[in-house]
């Protein structure tokens, strides 16, 4: 699949869904890179980084030793440094350079874990993909990992865990406050939320969960992993609009996993398409449909399953296709990075994420899963 | 499933000796998966008649992503599967590179879990130059590995490489040394020199395959030994070599 882009941005890597997925679990993460990319894993993609310490390093790969396979360096600073540190686990992520000498990063982190004694994951970024396969390789690992047994006796609650959740997608917070209220308002109660306002005890505790809610594509493997261990069943999806919480809330508490997402609007495209990660885009669309009779399509971008797109909905990530794509509509709803491509005969309604444009928006980003932001997107989508 | 690396000297006859265990496994009714990892992708050629595949290479290099399992995997000689990984354009491009991209799309594309092999032969070029050729050592790969070797100097110090790196590797948890195949080419004293090699290396000879007429004979026909001539002492000599392999993985 081309993946060309010259005008637009392009999406947070899959280095930077590792580190914001692993960002609050008081971890020692290395990135296995020659140096000064620092700052796009942990600010330029991470709005956090100036509310709290978190342990990244990156290990200061030099052309010398990649060259001669001289792992043992990296092996012998990570140990070192979790000396120091002592962190509850340790993370190494591949980078391009390392990806190209074919280093066995599964190999470092068995040697890691032998010296030091501490929990060491190996992820398999290499800049090259987008943060959604970086975060789904976090999640499932960390599940699998701390997610062991159930604790609690039933509480008599209902209770959902949210999985999937990073600032790239849930910008902040207030956003994982709304999905906590929606619970609440259909008589469930939030466990854990991987990976915002998480720690270790908290993914400890998502066996005693009900249910699993996969707030983005990125939580869905785990999801899996998580109701073939437990039997949690899941749904995924996002709290926008009333009739599709309603049927986000019914799938929750079905006891089944349900695609929410199989949307028929007839015959011909709609006239609306809206650009971005396939969970979120999806949830809008079928909200737009439940609750105002409104059609569209969906352009994901980024890693999905194509089981959850519709025949009017299109999986590409390359520039002059989505262009092409983009000619087909009179109102797209996306990043303010895509303008560019929008052609001048269809609208534009401004729709931000941090996965495409960082903070330069940050203060734009709706919370649709609010009644208040849906109702005003709504307001500008259908505005003539 | 059974998964095991072959490796030695370039010429040393790995493809050939491979290529006529999978024959014996076949006979014996097992499912057989034969990887060639070399970019020569010549590894399974007397599997099939000595007509050429796609490597995985190839399709990756024609079609990105856009293929399937199927089309990197074709059956040969009572229903072997053979794939190549295949390479870079000779000359250029990352050789090494080259086969842990094949391996890993082989994997992706979900070949173990789709055709459920009994035995896996991952059958790797020449020496462990780089990090690309150590793949099918690597955890999740081989249970095994064994080094093919003659006594003659040069396959013998190539072995004994292979197996060093096997040694510096035990401690990252790679697929340790099974034993060495003496493929003989008759040079004086051939049977001393390999066991000298194998206790360097606290190893065994886990079979023997004598220089034989007949396996060029099969080579020429585009053919092994074993479907060639299945009632010759070499085809006995390979499945016992193949018997052997398969005890010392039950241990």
């Amino acid at each position: 699949m081309l993946r060309h882009a010259s005008i637009t941005s392009i999406y947070a890597a899959d280095t930077s869904g590792v580190a914001s997925a692993l960002f609050e679990l008081g971890g020692l993460t290395v990135i296995h890179d020659p140096s000064g990319c620092n700052s796009t894993y942990t600010t330029h993609d991470e709005p956090r980084w100036a509310d709290f310490d978190s342990m990244f390093y990156v290990s200061g790969l030099t052309e010398k030793d990649a060259i001669m396979g001289n792992d043992e360096k990296v092996i012998s600073d990570l140990a070192y440094t979790a000396e120091r540190l002592n962190p509850e686990f340790i993370a190494i992520c591949g980078s391009p350079m390392p990806m190209m000498v074919g280093t066995d990063f599964d190999a470092l982190a068995y040697e890691t874990e032998k010296r030091t004694g501490i929990k060491t994951f190996a992820f398999h970024t290499n800049g090259m993909n987008d943060y959604i396969s970086g975060e789904e390789e976090a999640f499932y690992e960390l599940v699998k990992y701390y997610s062991i047994e159930k604790h609690s006796e039933e509480s008599g609650d209902f209770l959902v865990n949210v999985i999937g959740a990073t600032p790239i997608d849930m910008t902040d917070y207030s956003h994982i406050k709304s999905i906590s209220d929606f619970l609440e308002k259909h008589k469930m109660k939030l466990n854990s939320c991987l990976s915002m306002g998480c720690k270790i005890p908290d993914i400890e505790k998502i066996p005693d969960a009900d249910a699993n809610l996969a707030v983005s594509y990125s939580g869905i493997k785990a999801c899996e992993y998580l109701n073939k261990k437990f039997g949690q069943n899941y749904a995924a999806g996002l709290p926008f609009g009333e009739k599709f919480s309603e049927k986000l809330a019914d799938a929750l508490k079905s006891g089944k996993n349900i695609n929410l997402f199989n949307r028929d609007f007839g015959s011909g495209f709609p006239d609306i398409v809206i650009e971005g990660e396939s969970v979120f885009s999806l949830s809008l669309s079928s909200a737009l449909y439940d609750d105002f009779n409104i059609g569209s399509s969906v352009i994901c971008p980024l890693k999905t399953d194509k089981n959850f797109l519709g025949k009017n909905d299109f999986s590409v990530s390359d520039e002059n296709e989505e262009k092409k794509i983009y000619k087909n509509f009179k109102t797209a709803v996306a990043d303010n990075l895509y303008k560019p491509i929008i052609p001048k005969n269809c609208r534009f309604v401004s729709l931000p994420s941090v996965g495409f444009s960082g903070r330069c928006f940050l203060g734009q980003i709706p919370d649709l899963s609010r009644k208040s932001d849906f109702q005003n997107l709504v307001k500008k989508i259908i505005s003539k | 499933m059974v998964k095991i690396a072959v490796y030695g000297k370039g010429g040393i006859g790995k493809s050939t000796t491979v290529s006529n265990m999978s024959a014996c496994l076949a006979d014996k009714g097992l499912k057989v998966l034969q990887i060639g990892c070399d970019p020569k992708a010549d590894s399974t050629l007397s599997l099939h008649g000595g007509v050429r595949l796609p490597s995985v290479l190839d399709l990756i290099r024609e079609k990105d992503d856009d293929f399937t399992l199927d089309d990197m995997i074709i059956k040969g000689y009572k229903g072997v599967l053979c794939a190549e990984a295949g390479g870079p354009v000779p000359g250029v491009g990352c050789a090494g590179r080259g086969v842990i991209t094949a391996l890993e799309k082989l994997q992706d594309k979900g070949v173990y879990e789709k055709y459920h092999p009994d035995v896996v032969f991952y059958d790797v070029l020449g020496d462990v130059v780089c990090g690309g050729f150590s793949m099918p050592m690597r955890k999740g790969y081989a249970d095994k590995i064994y080094i093919v070797t003659s006594g003659e100097n040069m396959s013998i110090y190539a072995a004994a490489n292979i197996a060093a790196a096997s040694r510096n590797f035990a401690s990252r948890g790679y697929a340790p040394l099974g034993g060495f195949i003496l493929n003989r080419r008759n040079v004086k004293n051939e049977d001393e020199k390999v066991k000298e090699l194998c206790a360097d290396f606290d190893s065994k000879i886990i079979g023997a395959i004598d220089r034989s007429q007949l396996i060029l004979t099969a080579e020429e026909k585009g053919k092994t030994a074993v479907e060639l001539f299945p009632d010759s002492d070499i085809a006995d000599e390979y499945r016992i070599l193949a018997e052997n392999i398969l005890l010392d993985l039950k241990k």
